[in-house]
């Protein structure tokens, strides 16, 4: 109890401070999903922005209709969202079916372009600060530990300084971001609902709790719209 | 690829002998070839226009324009050494030792008035050029200057030409400015015009840019001026000289009868233009190409620094010109000159249509710090190779004003370093085939593309394998008029189908071999039949969603023209 208190000041800190520096103050210290059943599970409500949050499942999992879910609501406030398309598959038509306004969603994708380059676009765009929301998609295979360690940090530090909605989408078997949440999502089983857990949450007494939610078809994001 | 624009710059003028005369302000650009010269050797000082120092003891050279061994104009330090225009080369040489002699270049001289009067077209509905070294500008619009709610109409001229000068200056050339009742007396004014002492100014004498003459004073401000400053051409001038009508006061007072007589059509317009008559329209310059900027260094230059304040001064200038025309740049070109010969070119391609430096100057600074020269650089030039009309609002992003100049700068970033078409925003577009349902388009170009509609999303079931019943069934793609809502397509779409082997057992679809590893199917919807494009590329194929066991759902479809599953989605 006592250490939940102590981080939720220093969050509160942190919000302060970047209030102060001139960050765009516009932008919440949290922002939601966009699904209840899972903004319940989290502290604040919702991801935290500034920050790294760490989206992990398999290759249909549901963890990209979660991210679009976030990015959607922020689209529908009227702020810009990117997404740095590393593997080349995110599909528009199925974001906008999101609630995902596409004039709003900045897509980096780039055929022949290398892990370094599209983790420094990343890096650009978390920094920014024009962006309220990016998504981060990019397979890290090929990285070295060492290399990875820096370039993990640096979107770390890019993502405290944008005050963006960082998320970053990672399959198995790839390596684990510094994030300062980390959601796993695992497949639809015979229901078709996806089990949704955080595995780590700033803040968060009780990690490792867990819902169940379907995923691929964000029936609220689309009446919310 | 340049982009040739449409049109001509006449010198042909229409007469219009019953409208009153136009107002008119008129810039000259005294010593233009000189100032031209000068303007491009300008170096890295950051603002001496002046021909830069040399290496002989530091100081500059004097500095001359000479055509066919004659002088054309020299600057200060010349004139104070004893060299006068028309003075012969050789002469001038004797005189001055350390005199530096350019030959003239009267193509770069036009060049560079184009490039001017195309900077002022933002400041006025039209300009012309008048060779070889005045524009003249409408200024039928100058209540609009600075915003308007000028006090009179003169002093909104005043502003415009204040306006126009300043333009001028930043470009770095020096000029005289006049604002007058017609093309001709206004060049005059402007060309020929002297200083008066402030006690004998008349009252449109004293602003320090130039006089502002009204409507009614026209033929005052003409009469102290020479003959020729009416444009009349030398040999008529000659004529009169010999008359002694050595100026416009003189000649106004002859009869224009006898004018006419004497000299026929010359008289009879030398007569008009002498009581300040002068009615023709300003014939708009068009450019022909789009704008080209360069810059001779001081000397071989290997770092980064002098080479981008180098370009910063071109980009200033580009995007003024640009600016002026409504368009802005999509796509720059940066050519460096190597030393000894050689250059070097960069294509810089922009998020969208620009003519801010600001939005500029990071992909060009990004260009700049990843070149590798194989030798010095002496030159630079700059051009906008690609432009389109730059829309007054891109995005309404409803953001404070350092958010959108951040987003034109990442964005600006991001190109330079990915290439041209590595970043956009997503249309949707009308067709079946699910790969071609969206199509790229200019991040923040235009203003926001409606929403695709949210559709409501009937939950679609799907059945396990052996059950009776499917739930949708097969419906092709060209009657959907009638068709149930719009089915769910899956978040991520594969760039190349994979292929899938079906297992089954009795009949029944069991599993799908994928990379080699079996995954048990949970449950499936389908078929969807997606069929079209014969006229191109035709396709047919059935799609399933299918609840794969430890994977999720999957978006599979069976192509008619092998038979063979493949994947192209997943439900991530």
């Amino acid at each position: 109890m006592l250490c939940a208190t102590k981080s939720e000041v220093l969050d509160r800190l942190r919000g302060e401070i970047r209030r102060i520096e001139r960050r765009p103050s516009l932008r919440p210290d949290w922002r939601a999903s966009g699904l209840a059943e899972v903004d319940a599970l989290l502290p604040g409500g919702g991801f935290p922005c500034g920050a790294l949050t760490e989206l992990a499942g398999g290759p249909a999992s549901g963890k990209t209709a979660l991210a679009l879910a976030a990015l959607g609501r922020a689209t529908r406030e009227g702020a810009l969202a990117a997404w740095v398309d590393g593997r080349r598959e995110l599909y528009p038509p199925a974001a906008a079916a999101l609630g995902v306004d596409l004039a709003r969603l900045l897509v980096v994708r780039r055929p022949k372009a290398s892990t370094i380059d599209l983790l420094w676009a990343a890096e650009a765009l978390l920094a920014s600060g024009a962006f309220a929301a990016v998504a981060v998609d990019v397979p890290t295979a090929g990285l070295r530990p060492a290399q990875w360690d820096q370039v993990s940090r640096r979107l770390v530090q890019a993502a405290d300084k944008g005050g963006a909605l960082a998320l970053w989408l990672s399959m198995p078997g790839e390596a684990r971001a510094p994030a300062a949440a980390r959601v796993e999502v695992e497949p639809p089983g015979r229901d078709g609902l996806s089990r949704v857990r955080v595995t780590q949450a700033r803040g968060m007494a009780a990690v490792g709790a867990a819902v169940r939610v379907r995923l691929a078809v964000a029936e609220e994001a689309a009446q919310a719209a | 690829m340049e982009t040739r624009l449409q049109g001509g710059a006449s010198g042909k003028v229409a007469e219009q002998t019953t409208a009153a005369p136009p107002r008119v302000l008129a810039l000259h650009l005294p010593d233009f070839a000189l100032q031209r010269v000068a303007r491009e050797r300008a170096g890295q000082d950051g603002g001496d226009r002046r021909a830069p120092a040399r290496a002989t003891g530091g100081e500059a050279r004097p500095l001359a324009v000479a055509a066919q061994g004659r002088v054309l104009a020299c600057d200060v330090a010349a004139r104070a050494l004893g060299v006068r225009p028309g003075d012969s080369a050789v002469q001038a040489a004797a005189l001055c030792a350390s005199l530096e002699v350019v030959e003239a270049d009267p193509r770069a001289d036009l060049a560079a008035l184009h490039a001017l009067a195309e900077v002022l077209c933002g400041l006025a509905p039209a300009v012309e050029p008048w060779l070889p070294d005045v524009l003249l500008l409408d200024a039928s619009a100058a209540h609009l200057v600075r915003g308007g709610s000028h006090p009179s109409l003169r002093e909104a001229e005043r502003a415009l030409m204040e306006e126009a000068v300043a333009v001028a200056a930043r470009l770095g050339f020096r000029a005289r400015a006049a604002v007058a009742s017609g093309r001709a007396p206004a060049r005059a004014i402007a060309r020929f015009g002297r200083p008066v002492a402030p006690s004998d100014a008349r009252p449109w004498e004293r602003f320090p840019a130039g006089p502002v003459v009204p409507p009614e004073d026209t033929a005052r401000a003409l009469a102290p001026l020479p003959v020729e400053a009416l444009g009349l051409g030398p040999e008529v001038c000659e004529r009169l000289a010999s008359l002694a009508l050595g100026d416009v006061a003189s000649l106004a007072r002859l009869p224009p009868a006898a004018l006419a007589h004497r000299f026929g059509e010359a008289g009879e317009r030398a007569a008009r233009l002498a009581r300040g008559e002068d009615p023709s329209r300003l014939v708009p310059f068009v450019p022909q190409t789009l704008p080209e900027e360069r810059l001779d260094l001081e000397g071989p230059v290997e770092s980064a620094e002098p080479l981008l304040f180098g370009l910063r001064r071109l980009a200033e200038r580009v995007a003024l010109r640009l600016a002026g025309r409504g368009l802005g740049a999509t796509k720059l070109r940066m050519a460096l000159m190597l030393d000894p010969r050689g250059e070097e070119r960069v294509l810089v391609p922009l998020a969208w249509p620009t003519a801010a430096v600001s939005q500029w100057l990071p992909p060009l600074k990004e260009r700049v710090a990843g070149l590798r020269l194989p030798a010095a650089v002496t030159g630079l030039r700059l051009a906008a190779v690609e432009v389109a009309e730059a829309p007054a609002e891109q995005l309404a992003l409803g953001q404070r004003a350092e958010q959108v100049a951040a987003l034109e700068q990442v964005v600006a970033r991001l190109e330079a370093r990915l290439g041209d078409g590595a970043l956009f925003a997503a249309e949707p577009k009308a067709r079946y085939r699910p790969e071609g349902a969206y199509a790229p388009k200019r991040f923040g170009a235009g203003p926001a593309a409606a929403k695709a509609p949210a559709k409501k999303k009937r939950p679609v079931t799907l059945e396990e394998p052996g059950s009776a019943r499917r739930t949708g069934g097969a419906r092709s793609a060209q009657h959907a008029n009638d068709a149930p809502p719009p089915p769910v397509r899956p978040t991520r779409l594969l760039p190349k189908p994979l292929p899938l082997v079906a297992e089954g057992e009795g009949g029944r679809l069991t599993a799908l071999r994928l990379d080699g590893r079996a995954h048990r199917v949970l449950a499936f919807a389908g078929p969807e039949r997606l069929v079209g494009e014969w006229w191109s590329e035709p396709y047919a194929r059935d799609y399933y969603r299918v609840r794969l066991d430890g994977l999720g759902e999957c978006w599979i479809y069976r192509d008619a023209a092998d038979g063979r599953l493949y994947l192209h989605g997943m439900f991530d």
